[in-house]
């Protein structure tokens, strides 16, 4: 045996190579990310245009005629998609890649004014075919400047699943909005009292629990008794129709 | 600091990526080899004149081994070589069980010798085995290891090469049929991959204590077995590399381990193997990052010893996002009472964060489970079951990080793991 047999000596062919496979598959795998990403964004503007289509459907419908028909407006008459749009707004939020985000500040500043829209032209639905919607304006903050807004935000998005019918408005206060400022100073929101929630005319600011909120908005009442009733009908209608069928049997 | 942790994670992520395409290219490029010396065996089975085999002498170090010990010596009965060219030492390392009776009725066979000792510890069974033997060549077995019948002959044909000091088997776990087991099976067979590969690279790091062949007089020019905080089989290997003796992998020798049953074990003797590379890498940090040790020095040492932190690094930032997650769960209960939301349930891709790294991991975990598969072929085991993979993938990031943790703590505290 040699006294000392020479290594095979570093190939640095395969280190460059690997390297180059490497960084293709990093390069692929962030080009695929970045793809979905806009894709993503696309599909929320997407939805964002939509809503405004639809609102500007109404209003011009509203200035044409003097007058909508009555019978079609139980609050499904702006799109439904607003609420879909809050939950991947939220999502957004929450995920680190995209939070803070310029793009994620310019749909929020538009979803704002969305539900501002939304909320001025069904006040004017309300009054013009008299009915009583359920709205909540709801303002909330950072963390740092709020630290129960988190909280607030669970009561309200139960209240939201809970009770379809209640039009819940929600407004980041740090957004820099024009529309937004004016809508916090006419109902005289201060930035040091977050969460503020207005319902029925009424302002409300810190935390409520769910039952604290419920006792607010005493239409939801109204709606329990009635879902109790619908359930009653639809209750007796099935055993009526097992009573029936029980004579029906009797007989043959 | 978010910046730190986002460069760390993502130059972590390359570099494990790029390692596993180092090893699919290194497996690229010697193709050809590895056919090559599939076909070495029963060249030499068939023409080879019986001066053609060398002497060998296998070491069996026992210590309390009674319900293996019978085993492992019929398995090398059975080995296909030249008997008189073959020996079988079996050197008792004080046992207090009756694995010396069991060994007596050996006593009058031609080609066993038995040999006792006061207990000292595995490495000075095997110093005693070697100062007391004159062959060529010299393996050890451990007495919870059987071997394949034509394991040496697989061997031998590689000390051929004159530089070749050491060559290693491939491992694998002896009739896996508890799930601890398969997922050893399907660890072991990627280490088949794995060895294969750092064979071709000059930078085997481990010669396994069960059957790895030495030549003789690689003893007298590096010294003897070290107690080496209990991993004197890492530590020689390591010795080896530093005086430039090649150490080479024979992946058609086959030899089965019995894998620890209970997760305790699996534990300690984990513990043990990661607690003893660290700190013989430390021992030989001389090595590290020093061209001179070749791929060895340059990528395979700096990369074992990075994994470690990553995982670990990694367990921690899950275990912490998972606790966290945890308390927001726990506030949202607490405000508004459990909900059971079918909606939440609904698929939506939209909402499903599909990032840059969950396609990276894809790859590599194909990686992985390709290694699994070729170290099985490599073996010559036609075995399509996958269900040993599934377990691998799915608990040994789980648990690994459990001795991994404990083995960098014993480093910090300078403690050595126990064997048993």
């Amino acid at each position: 045996m040699n006294e000392k047999p020479i290594r095979n000596p570093i190939d640095w062919k395969t280190y460059i190579i690997s390297f180059f496979i490497t960084a293709l598959i990093f390069a692929s795998a962030f080009g695929v990310n970045n793809l979905l990403s806009s894709k993503k964004e696309a599909d929320i503007k997407g939805v964002q245009d939509q809503i405004a289509l639809d609102i500007l459907s109404s209003e011009t419908q509203f200035d044409l005629l003097g007058e909508v028909s009555c019978k079609n407006v139980d609050g499904t008459i702006l799109s439904q998609e607003i609420n879909s749009l809050a939950t991947k707004l939220s999502y957004m939020e929450s995920n680190k890649q995209s939070a803070g985000s310029p793009e994620l500040t310019y749909l929020k500043k538009y979803y704002s004014l969305l539900q501002i829209k939304d909320y001025v032209l069904m006040q004017r639905l309300a009054v013009k075919c008299q009915f009583r919607p359920i709205f909540i304006l709801y303002f909330y903050g950072n963390e740092d400047v709020c630290p129960q807004c988190v909280n607030m935000g669970f009561v309200l998005t139960k209240l939201r699943e809970a009770y379809p019918e209640v039009r819940i408005y929600s407004f980041d206060t740090n957004l820099q909005l024009s529309a937004l400022n004016t809508l916090r100073d006419v109902n005289k929101i201060s930035e040091t009292k977050l969460p503020a929630v207005i319902v029925n005319d009424q302002t409300i600011t810190g935390f409520r629990t769910y039952d604290e909120l419920k006792k607010l908005i005493p239409e939801l009442k109204a709606i329990d008794k009635k879902r109790a009733e619908e359930e009653k009908v639809k209750n007796k209608a099935t055993s009526t129709s097992t009573s029936s069928k029980s004579i029906l049997d009797k007989i043959i | 600091m978010q910046y730190i942790v986002g460069l760390f994670n993502y130059s972590s992520l390359f570099l494990i990526v790029f390692f596993s395409v180092f090893l699919m290219v290194t497996l690229i490029e010697n193709r050809k080899k590895i056919k090559g010396e599939t076909a070495l065996r029963s060249h030499n089975d068939t023409e080879a004149e019986n001066t053609d085999y060398p002497s060998v002498t296998i070491l069996v170090p026992v210590f309390n081994e009674q319900n293996t010990v019978d085993k492992t010596i019929q398995s090398l009965l059975k080995l296909n070589y030249p008997e008189e060219k073959l020996k079988i030492m079996i050197v008792d390392d004080g046992s207090k069980d009756n694995t010396w009776e069991i060994v007596k009725k050996y006593n009058n066979h031609p080609q066993i010798l038995l040999h006792q000792k006061e207990n000292g510890g595995k490495y000075t069974a095997l110093n005693y085995g070697i100062a007391n033997c004159s062959t060529e060549m010299i393996g050890c077995l451990d007495a919870d290891s059987e071997v394949d019948a034509d394991a040496l002959l697989h061997i031998i044909p590689y000390f051929k090469d004159r530089d070749v000091g050491a060559v290693t088997p491939s491992l694998k776990i002896q009739n896996p049929d508890n799930i601890l087991g398969l997922m050893q099976s399907a660890e072991y067979n990627m280490g088949v991959f794995t060895r294969k590969i750092l064979g071709f690279l000059d930078a085997q790091y481990v010669t396994p204590g069960p059957f790895s062949i030495f030549r003789k007089e690689v003893f007298s020019k590096v010294g003897n077995y070290k107690h080496a905080h209990n991993t004197e089989d890492l530590e020689m290997a390591l010795r080896l590399q530093e005086n430039h003796f090649k150490i080479v992998n024979a992946h058609k020798a086959v030899v089965y381990t019995v894998g620890p049953r209970t997760l305790y074990r699996l534990y300690k003797q984990r513990v043990r193997w990661t607690g003893g590379f660290i700190q013989n890498a430390i021992d030989y940090r001389r090595m590290i990052l020093n061209p001179k040790y070749g791929n060895l020095g340059m990528l395979i040492l700096p990369i074992a010893m990075y994994s470690i932190i990553v995982t670990i690094f990694f367990l921690s930032f899950t275990l912490i996002k998972s606790i966290f997650n945890i308390i927001d769960t726990y506030k949202k209960i607490s405000v508004i009472g459990w909900s059971f939301n079918f909606n939440a349930f609904s698929f939506d891709w939209w909402l499903y964060n599909i990032q840059a790294p969950m396609f990276i991991g894809l790859i590599t975990i194909s990686l992985v489970i390709f290694s699994i598969w070729y170290g099985k072929k490599l073996t010559g085991v036609n075995d399509k079951k996958m269900i040993d993979i599934v377990y691998f993938i799915t608990l040994y990031s789980i648990i690994s990080p459990l001795w991994l943790i404990t083995s960098v703590y014993n480093t910090l505290r300078k403690k050595d793991a126990s064997w048993r």
